[in-house]
């Protein structure tokens, strides 16, 4: 955990993040890496500066990244995970040699490929081919390295006889394909991606993970940025998470990521767009201001309020209701359930349950039963309802607080359906 | 495989003023610089229709034009003793100021944007941007070299004889130039980085450098007491020296040339030391 950590993050049990680690096989190491920018209000100010230097500031500091200590051993995989803004590509920049550090060094031992941005390297007048020579040489490849290694790159690649078109014919997804083709077929020590696979299509991603692993497994030290902590938890064995430019964490990439999909989720929470991205299947009547209700909460299997679930676990909505001026005859109730991003995962009334629509009274208290809950890890607010009697115009609404679901990692994304398996392996055997 | 350290640390300028590391970090990169310049080459020639055919053009039509300017508007001969040359020598003389210059115009010309014009090569990959120099070196050269065959074409059709033997010797007396021109593409690029003005001086002071070298009147005409400021005018001794090896067929006198190649050498020195050394901030201002 780094000491200067200064955004507030969302209480979560950490262990211990950073393990012993023997001094050889270092393949990059970072010491107090940081960057800063000078930021003047206006052109004039830098010109200011940059004559009468010693009379004062004319600029305010932007650091970019500060203070980031790390080290990676050779082999290692680690994925960078942070926001917007975080830093993330300036350290790249930095650990690649592209930009100079303001304060700290960073060591790095091997032949370093960086793959920062699309078509980086590239001239859009060339062919594929007569790029890929070029980038090649680029990456400090002779032209007999680059013939031998030339079909192995187009095959890769897969863009075809677009391979002899001018590279401005290409599109975006074979613009990436071929510059992540040349760059994983020169044999680096250390690769360096910044979300250049974003561009691909998801064969192509396939096939990237593929490389990754074969590369991981050749001895080739990773580093990448992914915004997917379910890539980072599967194929990184060390994450690396930035915020606003400081180390927050660094450790074994599962810990991580769970830490920086909690920033994320809370950050999102934060952003008060309920109202606006709501279904609005039903009309709102809650203008009327004939039912109330105060209190929402989520039960856990021990019969206690809570704010986190396992999945699997029953679990109890119970809220209560006070009805006001005037009330009316009859009303449904309603549960909805999101992911924190507002996705909307399940909605039920009591009407398509085939209940009756009920007599409300002065109030009263509703509590809905989930045996077994489906969702699976992550974020999610449950939402109640009082609607009219048939289920149309709502009266009153309430939200849960954000209700953090954990799993065991039986399956992933948004929902653990039932299933069972059937292998019916064809030849096993015979050949 | 070495340990590279990137720190906060930048090398004193100084450790950039060795002209043995200098060369030897541009022939580690030789092949890069020219497979730069031979896709600039082509990508030049190949988007155009006439391609290859403009090299030649240009020249000879910016020659008859100035011919026509300096020889029939304002009568002018070259050798002031000498008995009146014909339009065709005069021009073959006016040809090889204009093919020097051509090759220092080009580089300081588009020095400044250089690096501006490469920013991905910045800012994305790590790239010896110091040989994108060489490369504009290299493709001067070959203007320079189409233009050269033009002129010996022109030689032979002018004068009807071999050209002298002596004109072998003429790309020794152009080192100097491209040492100077390199030095110049060095500064005027790590320049353009930081100030985009930068390319308006250089235009002005490109036009004010093609009347102060002797392009259109040969040395002789120059008063005594101003000629020998033009020693720091490293194109003024290449020049004259050519003509007198391509046109008189004799060697001229060496003092000037090694006066000149001394201070095109420092140039380029400096010029390189200077890049080096501001290298380091270019991505941060790109």
């Amino acid at each position: 955990m780094s000491s200067n950590a200064t955004v507030e993050l969302p209480k979560v049990d950490t262990v211990d993040l950073q393990p012993a680690r023997t001094a050889s096989d270092v393949a990059i190491s970072a010491r107090n890496l940081g960057k800063v920018y000078h930021m003047y209000a206006n052109p004039a100010d830098r010109l200011k500066q940059a004559l009468f230097r010693w009379k004062k500031k004319y600029f305010t500091e932007f650091w970019a990244v500060k203070g980031v200590n790390f080290e990676v051993r050779r082999g290692e995989t680690v994925g960078i995970l942070g926001r917007n803004g975080a830093g993330k590509s300036t350290l790249l920049q930095m650990i690649s040699g592209i930009l100079a550090p303001s304060t700290g060094e960073v060591r790095v031992n091997g032949r370093i490929v960086p793959l920062l941005e699309l078509g980086s390297g590239f001239n859009p007048e060339f062919s594929g081919r007569e790029n890929v020579y070029l980038y090649g040489a680029i990456l400090g490849l002779s032209k007999d390295e680059i013939d031998q290694k030339f079909e192995a790159i187009e095959k890769f690649a897969d863009i075809g006889m677009f391979i002899d078109q001018p590279l401005k014919t290409y599109s975006s997804g074979m613009h990436g394909r071929l510059a992540f083709s040349v760059a994983a077929h020169v044999d680096p020590d250390i690769l360096i991606v910044d979300e250049i696979l974003a561009v691909g299509d998801a064969a192509f991603k396939s096939k990237c993970t593929k490389l990754f692993h074969r590369l991981r497994d050749s001895g080739c030290t990773i580093l990448l940025v992914a915004h997917d902590p379910y890539l980072i938890k599967t194929f990184c064995s060390q994450g690396l998470y930035l915020s606003k430019g400081q180390q927050i964490a660094f450790g074994p990439g599962d810990l991580v990521a769970d830490k920086y999909q909690k920033e994320i989720e809370s950050a999102q929470m934060a952003d008060k767009t309920f109202e606006s991205e709501m279904p609005q299947a039903e009309h709102n009547l809650t203008g009327l201001n004939v039912f109330s209700i105060p209190s929402v909460q989520v039960i856990g299997s021990n019969g206690e309020p809570t704010d986190r679930l396992k999945t699997g676990q029953n679990a109890r909505i119970r809220f209560t209701y006070k009805t006001l001026k005037g009330g009316t005859d009859k009303v449904t109730f309603v549960l909805s359930i999101y992911r924190h991003d507002m996705l909307y995962i399940c909605g039920t009334t009591t009407l398509m349950e085939k209940l009756p629509a009920f007599a409300p009274g002065n109030g009263g208290e509703v509590e809905i039963e989930l045996p077994n809950l489906r969702l699976l890890a992550g974020s999610y607010v449950f939402r109640v309802a009082i609607d009219d009697d048939r289920a149309f115009g709502i009266y009153a609404e309430q939200f849960t607080k954000p209700i953090t679901v954990t799993d065991n990692m039986e399956a992933v994304g948004l929902v653990h359906i039932e299933r069972s398996w059937t292998v019916k392996a064809e030849g096993v055997g015979n050949t | 495989m070495a340990e590279l350290v990137f720190s906060d640390k930048p090398q004193s300028i100084l450790a950039y003023l060795n002209p043995s590391a200098m060369v030897r970090n541009l022939l580690v990169n030789k092949h890069l610089a020219w497979q730069f310049a031979r896709r600039e080459i082509e990508a030049k020639y190949k988007a155009q229709r006439l391609g290859l055919l403009w090299a030649v053009l240009t020249p000879l039509l910016l020659l008859s034009v100035y011919t026509f300017v300096f020889a029939v508007i304002f009568p002018n001969k070259w050798n002031r003793s000498g008995p009146p040359e014909s339009l065709g020598s005069f021009a073959l003389s006016m040809f090889i100021g204009l093919l020097v210059f051509g090759l220092f115009r080009d580089m300081a010309a588009r020095g400044p944007h250089v690096i501006v014009n490469h920013t991905s090569y910045v800012k994305k990959v790590v790239f010896p941007l110091e040989i994108l120099a060489l490369s504009e070196l290299l493709i001067a050269l070959v203007t320079l070299g189409i233009g050269a065959t033009v002129w010996l074409i022109g030689w032979v059709a002018i004068e009807q004889r071999a050209p002298e033997p002596a004109v072998l010797l003429a790309p020794v007396f152009l080192i100097p130039v491209c040492l100077a021109s390199l030095g110049i593409s060095w500064i005027l690029s790590s320049l353009g980085v930081f100030l985009r003005d930068i390319a308006n001086v250089v235009e002005l002071a490109i036009a004010v450098l093609f009347f102060v070298s002797p392009i259109f009147y040969s040395m002789s005409h120059v008063p005594e007491q101003v000629r020998s400021l033009l020693i720091f005018n490293p194109m003024a001794p290449v020049i004259e020296g050519i003509r007198s090896l391509a046109i008189e067929g004799t060697i001229p006198d060496l003092t000037w040339y090694f006066a000149s190649l001394g201070v095109s050498a420092m140039l380029a020195l400096t010029g390189y030391a200077f890049f080096m050394k501001s290298k380091r901030a270019f991505a941060d201002v790109i």
